[in-house]
């Protein structure tokens, strides 16, 4: 091969001088280190001194017709070469990854021709395996989040690189919903990066490394299907970028501040308004399902005091709007609704957080009693706040 | 007098906080849908529940709805705090006299009261609920559908059993017992040894179960065997190997992992082919490469490596190969690695080569004549000088 292409090579520096001004320079380009050829990629000649640039093509497509060879006329740079020009040379990139491992350096001789140092092309690192999962492996490829706390998620697999496990300079990674995409900026709905991501290179063979991505994702995150997509980039800047998918589980989570307390009760008097803020810890929109007992469920009570009880029907509430002034008793059974002994569910529509600044999934529940007559002592009730998917 | 404000309206905030109690308790998925159950059939599926909260919480479970007695779960009592997820099993079995269609019913999680009750107040306090709504379709068509997976087989010291694994998912809505057969093949694959047949227990739907089967290595001799193993009901099969090693033997074990090559090149221009080997075993190994390049079905060239490669263990290295096509088409590179009296896998490659330019490849060897005739002219005529000056030379 090699002495093909130097008859060539000579034989085109014998003849073509008596014919033009060629000044060739040619140059070997080995195969990357998985033995991926060469071929038809592009070498750039460039004369410093000036920043003027040519370029060849390497292969038998090129002028060289030979495999792994690329021969370029440095006569052709606007200034054409001279005895003496120092030039340098290098490999193009492409979006193969295989990228240029060596510039080098040659200077134009008097001969017909000069033959440049070899050229060499990065293999890009590889994934052997990709995976991505909650603290729970089973069901596999489902995270199941934690309301209103983050839940971690990690991205983990094998990388291969032949220049060795540690060429791997970094890792990018992002964890994203279909409703983004890799270069979406950040948002806890829907997607994440994580920069700093673990690389043990002590794993496996010389040219392996174990690594690990951990995303804390917030209760909010969409349910949806996510990609966790990791992009590799090793010390010749040959970037590789692979993905897993995995889906976000809908999560149902309510939070409510306890106890409503109504203060001290008067008898035949109707409660000073409490309001109880119903915040949404999940990523579902939800409705509110409420019910109530005094001491067991079902006993048709809201409060027990004591030895008396107060009814079911004296606790009510208003999911919409407040009313504070005091209130009569009629004027009380026409604005709240009963609550009931068995759960009744009231469209309340409350959405999940969408905003990362401030948690806007939030809506207030106006309560009241009404004391009868007889009751005197202090009172407890259970009232039971539940959610349910809208 | 300020100082006393203060920490008055201190004690107070603390005894607000902790008054106002805000554990919040989760359930993922929202809600459950089961689809295609059987009348007295059977379904299930794993919920998780999630707290915020660093203490123990208790968590009560109870069905409710027309379908709560259909539903089920795996245990009513239980606790639950943050970075311990509990996971629960939902199942619904639907009685054997209710109509085909849609049912709903829910599972109500409850945690403990949140809150304390105050001295002297009227206190209502809250406990917070998740309604979890379970949907059955009940239907009177009988599915069988399922899926095995992740088989795997392990060596064998001379006596000892072989061991096989493999899970099987019933997706379906019957129980099933699928058969599971085992074709073994000597280390050729020429030679059938043995046939087995085995039935895991049953799989209730919706379940996936792993399941391990013991094969008698007694008829065995020592060496590497080829095992196809199929479960025909759900569609799945593989291809194995195991070796009988000799009592307390170092096990070798290689993977060719693949053939790279270029996939498009031209006629006449030399391709490189590569083989990846991987030494995966418990000592290094001198392997060979042996395979085939065929074109139109027909085998045009055999490849082989001259000489072993020494490959530590952990390690990997390259089979390096060169082949020139003469024709344009499309070619598939085989082969497998053979060590320690074992082959690997066999892997293949396809290589496209596009037609070539007939007047490109005329020119191409006119220019090549061309200039050898100028070579040898050249070299002609510095001789003819060379001979005329030094003839010149000795005359003077």
């Amino acid at each position: 091969m090699k002495t093909t292409f130097l008859i060539l090579l000579l034989a085109t520096s014998f003849t073509f001088p008596l014919a033009s001004a060629a000044h060739w320079v040619a140059g070997y380009v080995e195969n990357a280190l998985d033995s991926t050829s060469p071929n038809d990629r592009t070498v750039r000649l460039w004369n410093p001194s000036n920043s003027q640039e040519i370029f060849g093509t390497i292969g038998p497509s090129g002028p060289s017709a030979t495999s792994n060879v690329y021969m370029i006329d440095c006569e052709t740079l606007t200034t054409p070469c001279q005895v003496g020009d120092k030039l340098n040379l290098t490999i193009t990139n492409d979006a193969s990854g295989y990228t240029p491992k060596n510039i080098v350096k040659m200077t134009v001789t008097g001969a017909g021709y000069d033959i440049a140092p070899n050229l060499t092309i990065n293999t890009p690192p590889t994934f052997i395996n990709l995976t991505i999962e909650d603290a729970l492996s089973s069901p596999p490829n489902e995270i199941d989040l934690t309301p209103a706390i983050t839940t971690p998620a990690t991205c983990s697999g094998i990388i291969e690189d032949y220049e060795g496990a540690t060429s791997i300079l970094s890792i990018d990674a992002r964890f994203f919903s279909s409703s983004s995409s890799f270069g979406s900026t950040d948002d806890n709905n829907n997607h994440y990066t994580n920069s700093s991501c673990e690389i043990n290179t002590s794993y496996g063979t010389s040219i392996q490394a174990a690594i690990s991505c951990t995303f804390e994702i917030e209760y909010y995150a969409e349910a949806d299907t996510w990609q966790c997509q990791f992009n590799t980039t090793d010390n010749y800047s040959s970037s590789t970028m692979t993905s897993d998918m995995t889906s976000i589980n809908t999560l149902l989570a309510l939070g409510a501040d306890s106890p409503i307390d109504f203060g001290t009760l008067y008898p035949k008097k109707v409660s000073p308004e409490i309001t109880s803020q119903v915040t949404n810890y999940g990523n579902v929109k939800i409705n509110l399902t409420l019910n109530g007992y005094g001491q067991t469920q079902n006993d048709d009570t809201s409060m027990s005091c004591g030895a008396k009880n107060i009814s079911i029907d004296y606790m009510k509430y208003n999911l919409i709007s407040s009313n504070s002034s005091n209130l009569t008793l009629t004027q009380f059974e026409a604005i709240y609704e009963n609550l009931t002994s068995s759960p009744k569910t009231t469209i309340f529509n409350l959405n999940s957080r969408q905003s990362d600044i401030s948690n806007d999934a939030t809506n207030n529940t106006y309560w009241r009693v009404y004391v009868p007559q007889d009751i005197s002592s202090a009172c407890t009730g259970n009232i039971v706040f539940g959610a349910t998917q809208s | 007098m300020r100082g006393r404000v203060t920490l008055s309206i201190l004690a107070t905030l603390i005894i607000l906080t902790q008054l106002t109690s805000a554990v919040n308790i989760g359930v993922s998925p929202a809600n459950v849908e089961f689809k295609d159950v059987l009348r007295s059939g059977y379904a299930e599926r794993p919920i998780t529940i999630t707290i915020d909260s660093e203490i123990e919480t208790q968590i009560e479970i109870e069905t409710y709805g027309n379908t709560s007695e259909w539903i089920n779960f795996t245990s009513e009592t239980l606790k639950v705090s943050k970075g311990k997820p509990l996971q629960i099993m939902v199942s619904v079995s639907p009685p054997y006299d209710v109509p085909n269609g849609n049912y709903t019913g829910f599972l109500r999680i409850k945690s403990s009261k949140l809150g304390a009750s105050q001295e002297g107040h009227a206190t209502g306090l809250i406990i917070p609920m998740l309604a979890v709504e379970i949907k059955t379709q009940v239907t009177d068509q009988e599915i069988l559908e399922c899926q095995a997976s992740n088989f795997k087989i392990s060596n064998a010291e001379e006596g000892d059993d072989v061991i096989i694994t493999l899970d099987i998912e019933n997706q379906g809505n019957i129980r099933i017992s699928p058969k599971t057969t085992l074709d073994i093949w000597d280390q050729s694959s020429t030679t059938l040894i043995a046939q087995k047949e085995f039935y895991p227990t049953q799989i209730i739907p919706t379940q996936k179960d792993q399941f391990v089967f013991k094969l008698s290595s007694s008829d065995l001799e020592l060496g590497q065997y080829w095992v196809d193993i199929s479960v025909p009901d759900c569609y799945s099969s593989d291809t194995l190997t195991f070796d009988i090693l000799e009592e307390g033997a170092l096990y070798a074990a290689g993977v060719l992992q693949k053939i790279i090559i270029e996939p498009w090149s031209d006629i006449n221009e030399i391709v490189s082919i590569a083989a990846n080997f991987k030494n995966t075993g418990e000592k290094p190994l001198d392997a060979k490469f042996m395979g085939k390049i065929t074109y139109q079905n027909k085998i045009i060239q055999l490849i082989e490596s001259d000489e072993s490669l020494f490959i530590p263990t952990g390690e990997q290295d390259n089979f390096q190969f060169y082949f020139t096509p003469q024709k344009a088409g499309k070619y598939i590179i085989s082969g497998r690695v053979f060590y320690d009296n074992k082959r690997t896998y066999e892997q293949s490659a396809i290589l496209n080569i596009r037609p070539g330019n007939a007047f490109a490849s005329t020119l191409k060897t006119i220019s090549y004549i061309f200039l050898i005739i100028i070579i040898g002219i050249l070299l002609y005529k510095i001789r003819k000088e060379r001979r005329s000056y030094f003839n010149l030379k000795s005359r003077k």
